[in-house]
């Protein structure tokens, strides 16, 4: 499939051919934030952002988007409590969820896995194995 | 150039050397900018007016009588509005006191502490706002006259009791803001300061001869405690090792402007008093304007070394090291200003370059600009943090209602002998966003749309987020978090209970991420364990005693050392060793005592998967199973092998009942797989191709590296 997407900047026009996937990112603190996006920018993605849980369901109220990276530990609604309101809600289900945590402990791991994410990245992690661990949760859709 | 030009261009260049970058940031109040967006809209108010009227005056059109009234009533409202701004921006400069006197109460309990001397610490007008950079120097001197008022000062329990007092000693600061100065009172009820007890010392150092001293009045005594090496005896043991006496107080405030002044006495007290002058010192510097094609930029004045003509075929040109010129004799690396900030190149008209010569740390650098424009005084604003651009400190009006993009000369020194490696596309979104502000009209790049963040900041680290020094940002971000740390612990260690702590330990995650991107492992391994300890805590795991504070607030003490050490590129002083013991003796008693709940807990735990030793099967699956035993060897890459194996097992029971795993469910769950894992699993859809598609899948994306799966009897 080659659908043309009308973009004369593309230069790289064939890596290009798919549509590009939306993340919304959950993360309190702001600069943590930018480093993310900077991050998922760098690997041709789409960012929305949220400061947190509740923040996130509102965007996922209203917008569609592709997968979700959420951070552990924030104010209102943490990200434990986020995975298991999208797997509680039917329309978000099905939606991979990627928790990004500086937490490396296997228990909050293990823990925020069975709330529902999908994978786990520790911060500070690099473009490539974001990339790997996107391509993963998204290939489990 | 002349040596005295040279001399002060060398003193230019160490100011800017040492100038700390990171400090250079600050947070503004909303308010402020609020109202300084209002002025800005008067200004353009009043500029407009200035238009219709000369536009009136070159038209012959003039309606009203008097136009000479029009124009000073003009004249007025911009004094009364440069007036406004002006007070404004020192307004924005300034900081309030909370932070520093949260670090004074913590100072005053650690030393009542250390001392065994019971006080009460009061402090009052917190929300009284000083200059940014006085508040900075001010902590260790009135840190060191608190210090003193409890060694000294402050008697012991017993002489208070007997002196009728009450047998804990009372400690304030207390600020006061008056019309030229902020004042801070260290106070104390403590025993004063024995006059006699100064003129005996002057006399026993040789100062003066004893009839002299008596008659000195308590003003002139005073004086003698500033001198260096100057200690009554009851000073002498004080401040061994702190680093700050009282010529040092003395020092600093003559630096900042400031006096002290000292009040006591015998037996009711000391005040001893800090005068702030309140600063109203603007961002204000001389600066060179040039123009480049359509921007103004401006130079600091000291680094320009001339404004040079140069016909273009004395421009040496080399493939590999680009352009040069010769100035008095020196070769001179030659550089398009445009081009080093992403930007088309400069128009060139003639057969002659104009070219400005810049002097930075002794390396001198010639730039091509399109003309020379006059020398100004320009108040810098700079550019917010997300705003940030290479090489651009911030923006500055100019005379003419023009706007200016003030050389931020460091960074532009560094992206120019950088220049080859400089993505110049992504200097052009903020870039862009600066353009916007005057009425300059002309678009800089067609190529603007193709950015779609204009506010992510525009530096390329192509390993994405796996830095090695130090990332600013993080760093500035941190130093807030650990300031604020100090006052919610000190807020917890009165109030005790699980929400503080909750808090505290949210900030302490924060703080511990922060660090973990700033590749400080050490500093980010401590803050790990004293989120631990608060994790405990806020789940009522653990009790908050003294003790406990004690390693609180020495962590958070450890931590601002690191910060400080990070910022400043010297190795951290203090060891973390200490502190990590202390912590893990508290994990040690607390799993001692809880050894027997965990154990009854994990009976109870809802492992999913039975370990591979116990497994049964039931007799519904021995019928239909299609068993396989699997062996699944995988590389983590940057990922821990507990987690890649959980997720492999999770991938098989999509399409199988995962019966037995070795390592156990247990063990992987407790982060013990590294590489490899043996899985027993019953097919659950009888489809030919499912082992095979379950292994293509498991290698290509869980960096399966040997999958094996055989049916099992």
């Amino acid at each position: 499939m080659t659908t043309k997407t009308a973009h004369p900047s593309s230069e790289k026009a064939g890596n290009e051919s798919t549509k590009r996937l939306k993340v919304l990112l959950v993360e309190d603190f702001k600069t943590m934030r930018k480093a993310i996006i900077r991050i998922l920018h760098e690997i041709n993605l789409d960012v929305v952002e949220a400061g947190n849980g509740i923040e996130a369901l509102k965007v996922l109220d209203n917008e569609k988007v592709d997968i979700v990276f959420t951070d552990l530990v924030m104010p209102e609604m943490d990200g434990f409590e986020l995975c298991e309101e999208i797997r509680r809600r039917p329309d978000t289900r099905h939606l991979p969820v990627v928790v990004v945590s500086t937490h490396r402990d296997a228990k909050y791991v293990i823990q925020a896995l069975r709330e529902g994410a999908d994978d786990y990245l520790s911060k500070p992690f690099g473009a490539p194995l974001a990339k790997h661990v996107i391509e993963r949760a998204m290939s489990n859709v | 150039m002349s040596n005295a030009l040279i001399d002060t261009v060398k003193k230019e260049n160490q100011a800017l050397a040492t100038k700390d970058v990171i400090d250079e940031s600050m947070a503004v109040r909303l308010s402020c900018l609020d109202n300084m967006l209002d002025l800005a809209g008067e200004v353009i108010i009043v500029s407009s007016n200035l238009n219709a009227i000369s536009h009136d005056i070159r038209e012959g059109t003039t309606i009203s009588k008097d136009v000479s009234e029009d124009i000073k009533d003009l004249a007025i409202t911009s004094t009364r509005i440069s007036s406004d701004l002006h007070s404004l921006v020192s307004n924005v400069r300034t900081v309030t006191l909370s932070d520093l006197f949260a670090r004074f109460r913590r100072l005053a309990r650690d030393t009542s502490r250390r001392l065994g001397k019971a006080i009460r610490f009061e402090v009052k007008g917190e929300d009284i706002c000083i200059d940014k950079k006085i508040s900075e120097k001010i902590y260790d001197p009135i840190a060191h006259q608190i210090r003193n008022a409890i060694a000294h000062g402050i008697e012991n329990e017993q002489s208070r009791v007997s002196g009728g007092k009450d047998p804990v000693g009372n400690i304030s600061v207390r600020v006061r803001n008056l019309e030229t100065s902020t004042i801070i009172d260290v106070t104390d009820d403590g025993g004063g300061i024995d006059e006699q007890k100064i003129r005996e010392r002057i006399v026993e150092m040789g100062l003066k001869d004893a009839d002299s001293a008596n008659r000195l009045d308590i003003k002139e005594l005073y004086e003698y405690l500033y001198l260096p090496g100057f200690s009554t005896s009851s000073q002498t043991s004080s401040t061994a090792g702190r680093g700050v006496g009282m010529d040092v107080i003395r020092t600093t405030l003559n630096e900042i402007g400031g006096e002290t002044k000292i009040e006591s006495k015998v037996s009711e007290g000391t005040t001893f008093s800090f005068i702030l002058p309140n600063v109203t010192a603007v961002n204000i510097s001389d600066c060179l304007l040039v123009r480049a094609n359509h921007t103004i930029f401006t130079f600091p004045i000291l680094s320009v070394v001339a404004s040079h003509l140069v016909p273009i075929d004395k421009v040496t040109n080399t493939t590999n090291k680009g352009r040069s010129i010769i100035y008095l004799g020196r070769i001179l690396p030659l550089f398009d200003l445009m081009e080093i900030l992403g930007q088309e190149p400069v128009k060139t008209e003639g057969d002659q370059l104009r070219v400005l010569i810049i002097e930075y740390k002794q390396s001198c650098v010639a730039y091509i600009v399109s003309d020379y424009l006059n020398p100004q005084k320009i108040v810098i604003t700079e550019f917010s943090e997300n705003m940030k651009v290479p090489g651009l400190l911030g923006t500055a009006i100019l005379s003419g209602r023009q706007m200016g993009l003030v050389i931020d000369l460091p960074k532009l020194f560094e992206i120019t002998v950088g220049s080859k490696k400089l993505d110049t596309t992504k200097l052009l979104p903020t870039l862009e966003v600066a353009q916007e502000l005057p009425e300059s009209g002309e678009e800089i790049s067609e190529s603007a749309n193709e950015i779609p963040n204009a506010d992510i900041v525009p530096e390329a680290i192509p390993e994405g987020l796996e830095i090695e020094k130090p990332d600013s940002a993080f760093l500035v971000e941190v130093k807030t978090m650990l300031s604020q740390l100090n006052r919610q612990l000190l807020s917890l260690d009165e109030k005790r209970d699980n929400e503080t702590a909750d808090a505290v330990f949210r900030l302490m995650h924060s703080i511990k991420g922060n660090l973990t991107m700033c590749g400080a492992e050490k500093s980010s391994h401590v803050a790990h364990q004293l989120e631990t300890l608060l994790e405990q805590a806020r789940r009522n795991e653990l009790e908050l005693t003294d003790n406990i504070f004690d390693i609180l607030f020495d962590g958070s003490a450890y931590l601002e050392g690191s910060v400080e050490a990070l910022k400043s590129g010297k190795p951290q002083t203090a060891s973390s060793d200490n502190i990590l013991e202390q912590i893990n003796k508290i994990f040690e008693t607390g799993k001692e005592a809880e050894g027997q709940a965990q154990a009854v807990d994990m009976d109870i735990a809802h492992i999913p998967l039975d370990p591979m030793g116990e497994f049964y099967l039931s007799s519904r699956r021995r019928e239909s199973a299609n068993l396989y035993r699997c062996r699944v060897d995988f590389e983590p890459g940057d990922q821990p092998g507990f987690l890649v194996a959980y997720l492999i097992l999770r991938r098989i029971q999509r399409v199988g009942d995962v019966i037995g795993t070795l390592p156990s469910m247990a063990d992987i769950e407790s982060g013990l797989c590294e590489n490899s894992v043996l899985v027993l699993f019953a097919q659950r859809d009888p489809h030919a191709d499912l082992i095979k598609n379950l292994g293509n899948n498991l290698k290509r994306y869980y960096g399966v590296t040997h999958f094996d799966a055989s049916t099992y009897a």
